[in-house]
């Protein structure tokens, strides 16, 4: 028998858990999809991509906890051990956010997708390499017909890259939709059909950036580009329907085809680059593009 | 009838054996020559060249796994110690795949030479000097007279070097035959000869990089430059036979000889650079330009 007191305290006790449980959750949504940074650690190339098997001095462990790979993608703090794992991870930043790459490492993932306010960096000092390819890893082949960063943004977003080595994919950066992307002293290499390709409304800012050989890669398994592979078609960066942007003080050398080629109808500003060995056009344009060439920088809205 | 069996089953076990032997084979050969990354660790300056000696605290162990220098080029793993071994050793990248070296060193090794798709790097932040001279270490009296980097690659291969220091060689890099180059962030300096010289069909794009004090270099077996051993020529950077390239947001300073010398059939752009301190701008007589905007050839 509960006495009618006895009721009241329990139906009291459950309203108080139950707000509590809710705030709990409320918080821990805000704190899932709020902007905060977080941190990721390198490695030491061991296969398989993601391993979490450190081996003696367990290197790149930056936080000293002993884990890396998935082990420290999923610890429960926010040091993360792969990039994927720092999107979607329990305190990821899940399009939301600032993920640090700390320690040098190459990350040999499948294709990074960034839809929201993020920024994505190697900490100055680090080389964080994205490559499809990881010796003695299974995946190593599939990712390299895979691009390495798809940025499909609203244009109420703004993404950032800075300070990142991407390698081996069939694009480098694929920038769609509305994007806004500043792609800052980004190193582009041996991707086979684009090192960075702009397409839809996007805007596309290209500063201290290298973007070479686009269209030469080797790989028992996946071809030999351009020798017995053709390119589809090996340009180092691309411009397509309205898309527009700048590129200052890059370097866009010994490509497949085309250094620069502006398909679209969105203005491009080239100043202070040196574009240099591709295999066509230094700088190619449809009749109706605009590209202009400046000595001052590149100063548009 | 019992040692026929078992002669079967010696046949079979041998078959069993030679045939994952040579699955072993190939899937090693497909790994080793695969276009795949590997890191680089620094070292302490500890000579011999390659030393695997660790010093307290073992400075320069990125791996953390106590091994450094030719020790750490030949455990089995994806960090090596030196650049040569880096390129030749096993899972090493060959001619086909990333270098980056990625804490500070000093790497006294010679004729580094590539023929494929490589990138060698240092990562940002950190001091790779390629340099000839090691105290202490025998070798750095021949290492003076070689060259520090040489690219020999065929029309359909592309060479990177990015982020590193060439010092007190001969010629600084040699690119010769069609290979094509990208020279980002590279610093020559007191290489007697030559900084960066290009010939045969080459293509170079030097680019946010530094070539000073070719021709100065003093070392009591090797001679004092330019004072008393002449170098010749001492130019920056040289152009030859149809070579091509383009020099943007670089330094020239210093050299013995001319900044840039063209006696290429191609042209050498030039934007953005400061040429200061050498014996003349150009000289051979091939085409050099000078660009506002930057060069796009």
């Amino acid at each position: 028998m509960i006495s009618k007191s006895n009721k009241k305290s329990y139906f009291s006790k459950f309203a108080l858990g139950s707000i509590g449980l809710a705030f709990i959750i409320f918080l821990g949504s805000v704190s899932a999809f709020a902007n905060h940074p977080i941190l990721v650690e390198g490695n030491c190339l061991i296969p398989p991509a993601g391993s979490s098997t450190g081996g003696v001095g367990v290197c790149g462990d930056y936080d000293g906890d002993g884990l890396i790979g998935t082990a420290e993608d999923n610890d429960g703090d926010r040091v993360f051990g792969t990039l994927n794992g720092a999107q979607t991870a329990m305190n990821g930043i899940n399009n939301n956010g600032t993920i640090t790459i700390v320690t040098s490492g190459v990350f040999a993932e499948a294709t990074f997708t960034i839809t929201g306010n993020v920024t994505l960096q190697a900490a100055p000092g680090v080389e964080a390499l994205l490559d499809a390819v990881l010796q003695g890893d299974a995946g190593s082949g599939s990712r390299q017909g895979m691009p390495g960063i798809v940025v499909d943004a609203p244009s109420n977003r703004r993404v950032s890259l800075r300070n990142l080595t991407i390698k081996n994919r069939t694009t480098g950066i694929n920038v769609i939709g509305s994007s806004r992307v500043t792609i800052e002293n980004v190193r582009l290499e041996n991707n086979i059909n684009y090192g960075i390709q702009a397409a839809g409304t996007s805007i596309v800012s290209i500063i201290n950036t290298s973007i070479t050989a686009t269209g030469y890669r080797l790989n028992p398994g996946t071809g030999d580009f351009p020798t017995t592979s053709a390119p589809a078609p090996g340009d180092g960066i691309s411009f397509i329907d309205s898309a527009s942007g700048g590129i200052v003080s890059s370097s866009i050398t010994n490509n497949f085809r085309d250094g620069a080629v502006i398909l679209g109808s969105g203005p491009v500003c080239l100043s202070q680059s040196s574009i240099i060995g591709n295999g066509r056009f230094s700088i190619g344009a449809v009749a109706s593009a605009t590209v202009f060439a400046s000595d001052r920088g590149c100063n548009q809205n | 009838m019992k040692l026929q069996s078992q002669k079967k089953t010696n046949l079979f076990n041998f078959a069993v054996g030679a045939f994952s032997l040579a699955v072993i084979i190939f899937l090693g050969s497909v790994n080793v020559f695969a276009n795949h990354p590997v890191f680089v660790e620094g070292n302490c300056l500890n000579p011999p060249t390659g030393n695997s000696s660790a010093a307290a605290g073992v400075c320069g162990d990125y791996a953390g796994d106590g091994l450094i220098g030719t020790a750490e080029d030949n455990d089995g793993d994806r960090v090596f110690g030196t650049i040569n071994g880096a390129r030749n050793s096993m899972n090493g990248v060959g001619d086909n795949g990333t270098i980056t070296i990625v804490t500070s060193g000093v790497f006294a090794e010679s004729s580094i030479t590539f023929r494929g798709n490589v990138t060698l790097q240092a990562a940002p932040g950190v001091e790779a000097i390629v340099d000839a001279v090691l105290q202490g270490d025998p070798g750095s009296g021949d290492r003076q007279n070689s060259t520090g980097i040489f690219i020999d690659a065929p029309a359909n291969r592309r060479v990177v070097l990015r982020n590193i220091i060439i010092k007190n060689f001969a010629v600084g890099i040699f690119i010769v035959g069609n290979s094509t180059v990208t020279l980002e962030n590279v610093r020559l300096e007191n290489n007697v000869f030559f900084g960066i010289r290009a010939s045969g069909n080459s293509v170079v794009n030097i680019f946010k990089s530094s070539i000073t004090a070719t021709g100065y270099r003093q070392n009591p077996g090797t001679g004092d430059f330019p004072t008393t051993s002449n170098p010749s020529p001492g130019y920056g950077t040289s152009f030859e036979s149809t070579a091509k390239g383009n020099i943007v947001s670089s330094t020239i300073s210093n050299n013995f000889g001319v900044a840039i010398s063209n006696s290429s059939s191609g042209t050498v752009c030039t934007s953005q650079n400061n040429i200061v301190g050498n014996r003349g701008f150009s000289n051979g007589g091939g085409s050099v330009t000078t660009s506002a905007v930057g060069c796009y050839q």
